[in-house]
């Protein structure tokens, strides 16, 4: 069994510029909500997406870095994490993205067209080293104790490997930290290539509800401090319990039907947790509200949890975020944990999947302190699921 | 215990290890600036369906992975992937987003959807080669190959995997070269399709036997602001050998080819296979080996033993 603290957390997402924000929105079911041509020109199919409001898009040199929205967003979740470290110790930075940032191939292609893409020598570097990668790197550097460590790309679940990673990382060596950062800002491709796979939702997203019909894109970027286990303190603190991960044959982008993925991602968590299935105070799920995703998904939760933890899941409310959904989905375990409350899914009451006690309209009371499962799946069969919750002689 | 053996995508030996026997090693074994009608025929021959829609750096990962992966034996769910190289996904992302832009979303294939990101080789080689335990992208810095070879260690070392494939990749293609020269780099970006195999199984006797002592990543202290990932490769240059175990008396040269050729991410997987392939080998010998990567802000350091084994029997 892990026992890492997680001691600080910062995000910024549609519903709120701070993660106490985005909390408070969680808990409320509040939305925010735009049409796709409103970010994107260009688009002129979609119903909506999630967008967080007045962000900045525009593509500027910094210190010779190409920066845009998703830097800003990595940039401002990842200091709020860092606010309340208090002492020294070295704090290595992992993060991940789906796509990076992914402007720079939109503004590139569309400047080429009119052959007016020679003179932007740093957006074509942005895209040689990844320029959300190369700010952040630059930004923690300036830090006398921090640097990065490594920048994954795992499609949705690249945040989930970067927190393993920088858990792997900061594992037995006393007081160290590791920053976990996962982002990913809306894409033209993103939109476009969910609107033509059929998967984006026609009314609103409903994860695990019979109405479903797809998902909702999203931006945000999600941090996570971490401090390693031998830091030893009297406070109690919700901990990284275990980790499991699985990667499949099935298929590009569609998990397996029977959820095997999912299954094993989860018992191998549970594993490591030192946890038993009955003792899970509460599920927040991967969940995008498409059918393939949700069945798979719900079929292996019923195998593992006979009895029923109350599920959420964070997509109707925040959108698929993409690489930072499945650290969004942490920093929800790790505050239902501390706080003793699980967000609903959605605003509304649906008739959900049979077996799954989908958690809806309002909060539902968990144990403070009870162990919480996340999981996230990703494009290529990547599954990975986390364990969060107080260490079993704090329980 | 934890050993390295590499395959190349590029090697014309089969399924021989690169290091097999005292053969000298070229660069040309790893690196090659393909001409279109070679890389038509690597994608005809690499033998993975619907290939049209992937990148070639995934059928760059996937034939030298495929090698790599016959050579363990275990089960599909005991072998993962930390895959590096880059950029990986440029070429199909430029033309997926031209699309749209010049026809909007009703004429995309979303067939290429999801080889427009960079865990598309990952991905691809976890299902083309059977390794079901993971498949992670590492991101696309000079020093990434060591951060693969870091956090390939560390899930083994954690129960996670008993082997580790590590694809180092690059497409050195058209739409990569106009990257390229955008940026207003030097060199021509070339091709590698590399595999290094990280495993907790010790390969079988016979050639170049490569153990992994040690594998760091530190942080340094003060630090400029200035091109944390670009500039690695200085500091391979510089810190690449341990002098007494280098053939020759440079300890530059292995890196020679890097005043021509760009291969990103994948730099230091070839770099580590020429500081081997310089070691002054005799059998029974172990020699060893510290390649470090050294960034502004940290540095990698990646300590091996190398040795010559008798080979017993045919591979």
């Amino acid at each position: 069994m892990w026992s890492m603290p997680v001691v600080g957390v910062g995000a910024i997402s549609s519903l709120g510029k701070s993660w106490a924000e985005s909390w408070s929105g969680l808990l409320s079911g509040r939305r925010y909500r735009v049409s796709p041509s409103d970010v994107f020109p260009v688009l002129t199919a979609g119903h909506h997406v999630t967008s967080i409001h007045g962000i900045d898009r525009t593509l500027e040199c910094v210190n010779g870095v190409a920066c845009g929205a998703a830097l800003r967003l990595a940039l401002a979740a990842g200091k709020e994490a860092l606010a309340n470290i208090l002492g020294g110790g070295e704090v290595v930075v992992y993060g991940g993205s789906n796509h990076g940032e992914s402007d720079l191939v939109s503004c590139l292609t569309g400047r080429e067209e009119i052959g007016d893409a020679r003179n932007e020598a740093h957006l074509w570097e942005g895209l040689l080293i990844d320029s959300v990668a190369e700010g952040v790197a630059r930004e923690v550097q300036n830090s006398a104790h921090n640097a990065l460590g490594s920048w994954v790309y795992s499609s949705c679940t690249s945040s989930l490997h970067a927190l393993l990673l920088a858990a792997l990382a900061i594992r037995g060596t006393p007081s160290r930290y590791a920053l976990v950062i996962g982002v990913d800002a809306l894409s033209l491709a993103g939109v476009a290539g969910f609107t033509a796979a059929g998967a984006a939702t026609q009314t609103d997203c409903r994860p695990f509800s019979h109405r479903r019909d797809g998902m909702l894109m999203g931006e945000g970027a999600a941090a996570l401090l971490l401090r390693s286990e031998e830091a030893t303190t009297s406070e109690s603190h919700v901990c990284l319990l275990g980790a499991g991960l699985y990667c499949e044959k099935h298929h590009p982008t569609r998990p397996d039907p029977s959820g095997s993925g999912f299954e094993r991602a989860i018992r191998q968590a549970l594993s490591r947790a030192s946890v038993a299935a009955e003792e899970i105070a509460g599920l927040v799920l991967h969940g995008t509200g498409t059918a393939a995703n949700d069945d798979a998904e719900a079929l292996a939760v019923r195998r593992v949890f006979p009895n029923r933890p109350p599920a959420t899941s964070l997509k109707s409310s925040l959108g698929h975020t993409m690489g930072a959904s499945g650290l969004f989905n942490c920093l929800t375990a790790f505050e239902a944990s501390r706080s003793g409350a699980l967000p609903p899914t959605t605003p509304d009451r649906e008739t959900a999947i049979e077996g799954i006690d989908l958690v809806q309209e309002c909060p539902r009371t968990v144990r403070i302190g009870a162990p919480i499962v996340t999981t996230g799946a990703a494009f290529g069969g990547n599954y990975a699921a986390f364990v969060f919750g107080h260490t079993l002689t704090e329980r | 215990m934890l050993w390295l053996t590499f395959y190349s995508a590029f090697y014309d030996w089969g399924r021989t290890p690169l290091f097999y026997g005292r053969r000298p090693l070229q660069s040309e074994a790893v690196l090659r600036n393909c001409p279109d009608e070679q890389r038509t025929a690597l994608t005809q021959a690499c033998g993975v369906r619907h290939a049209k829609y992937h990148t070639f750096a995934e059928l760059l990962a996937v034939t030298a992975c495929r090698e790599g992966r016959a050579s363990l034996p275990m089960q599909d769910d005991e072998v993962g992937v930390v895959a590096t190289g880059g950029p990986l996904h440029t070429p199909v992302a430029w033309d997926f987003t031209r699309t749209i832009q010049r026809h909007g979303v009703e004429l995309l294939n979303p067939m290429y959807f999801p080889h427009m990101l960079q865990s598309s080789v990952g991905c691809t080689v976890s299902a083309e080669c059977g390794a079901r335990a993971f498949a992670i992208t590492v991101g696309h810095s000079r020093a990434s190959f060591h951060e693969c070879l870091v956090a390939g260690s560390d899930l083994i070392n954690s129960g996670f995997a008993r082997a580790v494939l590590i694809p180092s990749v690059n497409d050195g293609g058209p739409r990569n070269r106009v990257l390229h020269q955008g940026a207003g780099r030097d060199g021509t970006p070339v091709d590698v399709g590399l595999c290094c195999v990280l495993s907790s199984v010790r390969p079988k006797p016979g050639g170049v036997l490569v153990e992994l002592k040690e594998c760091i990543m530190s942080f340094l202290g003060a630090r400029n602001c200035t091109n944390h990932l670009r500039d690695a490769e200085s500091d391979f240059v510089a810190e690449h050998l341990e002098p007494h175990v280098v053939q020759s008396p440079d300890a530059t040269e292995p890196l020679r080819w890097l005043d021509r050729w760009d291969a990103y991410a994948a730099t230091a997987a070839v770099s580590m296979i020429e500081a081997i392939a310089h070691v002054d080998l005799e059998y029974a010998k172990p020699r060893p080996v510290s390649v470090r990567a050294r960034l502004p802000a940290k540095s990698v350091l990646v300590s091996l033993t190398v040795s010559l084994e008798e080979p017993t029997g045919d591979f």
